[in-house]
């Protein structure tokens, strides 16, 4: 039996540029980055604030999706809304809609994988820090035992917490489209987006599905700005700058991606529009800290490696590169050095343009939603340029692209080094 | 071990990473204003360090990781704890 052919047939992007394949491809052309300060009170007191790139008129009750669905997840949340969950199934439906599949039906074959880092933890986090304030307070007036205090801490949160489970986010957004065949969760940091795509397509090339949704979120809030701040990470001037001798950290970016697949037959079959085929992922876990790359391991440079024999194709081949380009020195300095012994030190090709500078760093969907944006350029046969980088960081020997430039591309590479040293790349082509 | 020999060791470590005599490197010469390391270099000492002790060293201490005393001083913590 040939091996099955992936190709990609929906894109539904959700971030600073726009809602929507157009708006967000528009936006992006536009460079519209939307850049604010998202400000943290607590009692009318600052507690924190700092730069994102902020999604701007979303409404999840504008994508035509079923309310009673809707008031079912919210029931779960105790009426509290979940940002990101609320942007993965918009994207989903987005994608969905951009692919042209039926989803009506109880048996509409789709398979389902959703990547996070966590949703609503940390929302959960504060309504349970909130009460414990609150309770902690009422102690100071009352005799409160401690096992009281726990008690009570519990009941208020039984099924909220226990809707923390990722397994009950897969099993809400299955619901609202209906998806009843292989689903799957996927975390594994920034990265998450590239291992979502690599188990998309097992699912498919494994006859498990002809077609499978991949989605992937992630929500900036105070918990991940706080720590990112303590580690040195987090840009106290708002700008992303990849690669620069000026970077001084990342800035968080709101939204979504969802992205379908299916096998190349069922795709032709039904004339479904093809962005692109993937040709396949390579993956190396280096595993030695959590936030801190091993500065001298190969790990990153075995990934893009793996990729090349999955995909079977020659480093050459490349037409454009979209490294991860957080814009933090010792990532960036590790990236480089990744891409340098694959590519050479300023290479020629492949092309390499960074694009968080357009939407920010969306954590666990940002692999997926850059990858959106390579195909998009792919389709659109246009390198964009990275933003921000006027003063590229000559030690790293990484030429990025500084001009809007239109040509025929062909094959495109995205790569990602996350936290814990999940590295992945991924490789796209046009079909012939 | 003995200190002596720790330090030694340690000292060997860090002017293979750094690219300097060992005898340059004195006990408490600060990393960044006096051999010129790198928060690069810092994490590439610290896992030098760690494949040559087998020991762990935890994330939040690289960056305290500044000179050649601190290091063996938190070599030699680790190296106990450990048993």
């Amino acid at each position: 039996m040939p091996r099955k052919r992936v190709v990609i047939t929906g894109l539904g992007p959700i971030g600073s540029p726009g809602i929507g394949k157009a708006a967000f491809w528009q936006g992006i052309l536009d460079q519209k980055t939307n850049v604010q300060i998202e400000k943290y009170t607590v009692d009318n007191e600052p507690l924190a604030e700092f730069h994102l790139h902020k999604v701007e008129g979303f409404n999840l009750t504008k994508f035509g999706i079923d309310k009673a669905l809707l008031n079912e997840i919210k029931e779960w949340k105790e009426g509290e809304e979940i940002p990101d969950l609320n942007y993965l199934i918009a994207a989903v439906k987005l994608a969905l809609d951009d692919s042209g599949l039926d989803y009506g039906s109880e048996d509409n074959g789709i398979s389902l994988v959703l990547a996070h880092e966590n949703i609503g933890l940390m929302q959960f986090g504060f309504k349970v820090s909130n009460l414990a304030y609150e309770m902690l307070i009422d102690k100071q007036s009352k005799d409160v035992n401690k096992k009281a205090f726990f008690t009570n801490l519990y009941k208020k949160f039984l099924k909220s917490g226990y809707d923390v489970q990722t397994f009950a986010d897969l099993f809400h957004v299955a619901k609202v489209f209906n998806i009843h065949d292989y689903s799957l969760f996927i975390n594994n940091a920034c990265a998450s987006g590239l291992y979502a795509f690599e188990a998309a397509s097992q699912i498919i090339k494994n006859n498990q599905a002809k077609v499978v949704v991949i989605a992937a979120s992630d929500c900036p809030e105070i918990y991940k700005y706080l720590w990112f701040k303590e580690l040195g990470i987090y840009s106290p001037d708002g700008i992303i700058k990849p690669f620069s001798k000026d970077a001084n950290g990342l800035v968080f970016g709101e939204g979504s991606v969802s992205i379908v697949i299916e096998d190349l037959e069922t795709a032709q079959k039904r004339n479904a529009p093809i962005y692109a085929e993937y040709l396949g992922g390579g993956f190396d876990l280096e595993g030695w800290k959590i936030t801190v790359p091993q500065i001298g391991s190969n790990s990153y440079q075995k990934a893009i490696l793996k990729v090349f024999n999955q995909s079977k194709i020659e480093k050459e081949e490349i037409d454009l590169l979209c490294p991860h380009g957080v814009g933090c020195q010792v990532i960036d300095t590790y990236e480089a050095k990744a891409i340098t012994d694959i590519f050479g030190p300023n290479p020629k090709s492949p092309l390499i343009t960074a694009f968080k500078p357009y939407v920010g760093h969306n954590l666990g969907g940002s692999a997926l939603l850059e990858a959106a944006i390579l195909l998009l350029s792919l389709k659109n046969n246009t390198i964009l340029p990275t933003l921000n980088c006027q003063n590229i960081n000559p030690k790293l020997n990484l030429p990025l692209i500084k001009q809007k430039t239109e040509t025929n591309l062909k094959t495109v590479m995205k790569i990602c080094c996350a936290f814990a040293g999940f590295n992945g790349a991924a490789i796209f082509k046009k079909l012939d | 071990m003995e200190l002596p020999d720790l330090e030694n060791q340690i000292r060997g470590i860090i002017a293979r990473v750094i690219e300097l005599n060992s005898e340059e490197i004195s006990a408490d010469a600060d990393f960044i204003n006096d051999l010129g390391v790198d928060s690069l270099k810092a994490i590439e000492i610290t896992g030098a360090i760690e494949k040559a002790f087998k020991i762990v060293v935890p994330e939040e201490q690289i960056r305290n990781i500044r000179s050649l005393n601190q290091a063996v001083v938190l070599t030699k913590e680790l190296l106990k704890a450990k048993g």
